[in-house]
């Protein structure tokens, strides 16, 4: 049976393992091929920071807020295994910041020692008032991929550089199960209005000094249009971009200086980092996860698509739960198709 | 006394530190360090210069805690500024964690040091040996970029820095007016106070540039600071030895049981060893005496003794140092308007 997996982002990558890991034994001949038109470091994945926190508020999402808890606590479970640092996985604690009290996030049982700040602590940062403190992970994209992708390989999965235009181009020939995790790409595929690019832009720089995640908040300006210092193991990631809408993946000059002075006024001595690199990309957003089958015609056939994108900026956050449950609608084809191949028996 | 002559001698951080604030309260005053060694070289260079405090058991807790207190808003200010890297002051979080619960709940320090609470149980899963544990959000002091950094701010007040080994405090009588004794370990030789006596410390100084997180076990004899580019991990205790070369045995040692704390160390590269000697005593001397040979007086400020705590306390015992300096010079003029009547 050949699956074919589009797109070789975090979630692309996380499936396709949890999908080998769960049926190559069950499943005779289960043949994996991931395609994608790019691969790490060039995926939106390998921009992002990769700090594991999901949005304010999950809108009453409770399916991504369990997702979210399943990535923290599979991750939490790998910490201490020799693969940590290969993965790009530390734990890192860090600052929430506010200019007025605002309701705990869902995820503040998920995080390892959350609370609020303490008035010295608001002395660090003039301008808020209100903020958290939690210790939480880093899941750095650069590591990661790299890390699933031998994971993989080593399974014997295959790898196609390829920018795949239509479903059909890759079902039919064998290929029964098509699993969409292309990002913000999808809409190529299949129109969707309600996937959105959420446009980032970040500077890297050598600030060795950061050992805390700074994220501030603007309730008027919405989720990332406010300064954020994320340290990485190598370089200290600054952003605070959120454009909805703005498909450009180029950096922009303006928004260069709005991230470095914001960022600098929070956090003074990053006005003595060096930077090594910028970089803009496009969140995948969407009003909530696309996590579900269809059934497309391929021909005279059919042939299952398991669609997994729309992860705006919590991608990394929240790719595991989300690998599982498409690994879960994964076996219930598989059932399905057993069914239908095995007609029932004589009730005994 | 137009300029009083005050030499400093010791170029770690209470050397430096204490004729930093000698400019500050005597402006007049024209200071100069006088030291065998200077940072890189220092036993302040070895530690990793957290803001944690010992106990010192020959010290008032209320005085500890002033000096802790005011170390802390100093350096705190610098960590907020622009300047905080070139300082090599930096936050970091972190957590304390015991094998069994310690006899103290609340330590002397616990409203200085930020956020300080008692770990969740989720956070105690990472330490499956360990059963009780504290977090918090303390200072690191990086060396050699402080002590770099505090000599940058003396040079910038006209303050000389000569390597010079001084054999006797007394053979600055004739080129000082006051002399300050900030030699640590040094002192044990030089004043010949018995009670100071060094615990030699052994570190690994690894890069792990993934660890942003302080790990220290409450019995003091496991740690892992994370510095700015180097990683401390420590450490021993060994109370007399005057050994100031690494041993191979105690460097795989520490290694195991930093592992154990934090597994992903097992991928720390280019260990470094690293052996100090802390200047232990029952309490830190920071005391006024007056040398006088053949009706020639020299008086003389020590601060020195700190132990384990040195970077936790330094600013407070130098502003100490520096107001007794301000009394010597006061009884200084004293005497000299005397002599004139």
């Amino acid at each position: 049976m050949r699956v074919a997996v589009i797109g070789a982002g975090v979630v692309g990558l996380s499936s396709a393992l949890c999908i080998h890991e769960q049926f190559h034994g069950l499943v005779p001949s289960l043949e994996l091929e991931v395609y994608a038109d790019h691969f790490t470091p060039h995926t939106t994945s390998d921009g992002a920071a990769g700090l594991w926190q999901p949005y304010l508020s999950d809108h009453g999402n409770l399916q991504e807020t369990l997702w979210n808890k399943e990535t923290f606590d599979y991750l939490l479970g790998h910490l201490h295994s020799p693969a940590a640092k290969e993965m790009g996985l530390f734990l890192v604690s860090g600052y929430n910041l506010f200019t007025e009290p605002v309701p705990d996030p869902s995820w503040k049982n998920i995080v390892l020692g959350f609370r609020n700040l303490t008035p010295k602590e608001l002395e660090l940062f003039p301008g808020y008032s209100y903020g958290w403190f939690n210790t939480a992970l880093m899941l750095e994209g650069r590591n990661y991929l790299p890390w699933l992708t031998n994971r993989l390989m080593q399974r014997g999965v295959k790898f196609f550089h390829k920018k795949v235009e239509s479903f059909q181009e890759v079902s039919g020939d064998g290929v029964q199960v098509v699993l969409n995790c292309s990002g913000m790409r999808a809409g190529d595929l299949q129109p969707d209005p309600e996937l959105q690019p959420g446009r980032g832009q970040v500077i890297k720089v050598l600030a060795p000094w950061v050992k805390h995640f700074i994220i501030t908040h603007d309730l008027k300006s919405g989720i990332y249009n406010s300064p954020y210092v994320i340290p990485g193991s190598e370089f200290t990631v600054l952003g605070g971009i959120y454009q909805h809408g703005n498909w450009s993946q180029e950096n922009s000059a303006k928004d260069h200086k709005l991230i470095w002075d914001s960022c600098c006024r929070l956090l003074p001595a990053l006005q003595k980092a060096k930077i090594v690199e910028e970089w803009s990309g496009l969140r995948p957003a969407r009003p909530s996860v696309r996590l579900e089958r269809e059934s497309i015609r391929v021909g005279n056939l059919q042939a299952e698509v398991i669609h997994n994108y729309g992860h705006g900026g919590f991608g990394l956050t929240i790719h595991r739960g989300c690998a599982l449950a498409a690994a879960r609608l994964f076996g219930s084809i598989l059932q399905e198709k057993q069914q239908r191949a095995t007609p029932p028996g004589p009730r005994l | 006394m137009a300029s009083p002559k005050v030499a400093v001698v010791g170029a770690g951080v209470v050397g430096l530190s204490t004729a930093l604030c000698i400019t500050e309260t005597c402006p007049s005053c024209s200071v100069t360090v006088l030291s065998d060694q200077f940072s890189p070289n220092t036993m302040s260079d070895v530690a990793a210069g957290m803001l944690i405090p010992h106990t010192c058991p020959g010290t008032p807790i209320l005085r500890q805690k002033q000096w802790f207190q005011e170390t802390f808003s100093y350096l705190f200010a610098i960590s907020n500024s622009a300047e905080a890297s070139e300082a090599g002051i930096h936050l970091v979080s972190g957590w304390q964690v015991f094998k069994s619960p310690p006899k103290e709940v609340l330590p002397f320090w616990s409203d200085i040091v930020l956020g300080f609470r008692v770990m969740s149980e989720a956070e105690l899963q990472k330490f499956p040996q360990h059963r009780f544990g504290q977090a918090f959000t303390t200072l690191k002091c990086d060396c050699p970029p402080y002590l770099l950094w505090l000599e940058k701010r003396l040079r910038a007040t006209g303050t000389q820095m000569y390597t010079r080994k001084v054999a006797d405090l007394w053979e600055l009588h004739s080129e000082y007016d006051i002399v300050v004794n900030c030699t640590g370990t040094g002192a044990h030789q030089l004043v010949g106070d018995k009670q100071l006596f060094p615990v030699r410390g052994q570190v690994l100084k690894v890069y792990a540039p993934w660890v942003k997180q302080f790990i220290r076990d409450g019995d003091g004899s496991t740690y892992i600071y994370p510095g700015i580019h180097r990683v401390t991990l420590g450490g021993t205790r060994e109370k007399g030895s005057w050994s100031l070369s690494p041993d191979a045995d105690t460097t795989r040692d520490i290694f195991d049981r930093c592992c154990s704390l934090e597994p992903s160390l097992q991928g720390a590269q280019d260990i470094q060893v690293k052996v100090g000697l802390r200047p232990a005593r029952q309490g830190v001397r920071v005391q006024r005496e007056v040398l006088s040979q053949g009706g020639v007086k020299l008086p003389v400020v020590h601060n020195y003794g700190h132990g384990a705590g040195g970077f936790s306390v330094h600013r407070g015992t130098a502003n100490e140092a520096a107001q007794l300096v301000e009394e010597c010079i006061s009884a200084l003029q004293g005497s000299l308007s005397r002599a004139k009547l």
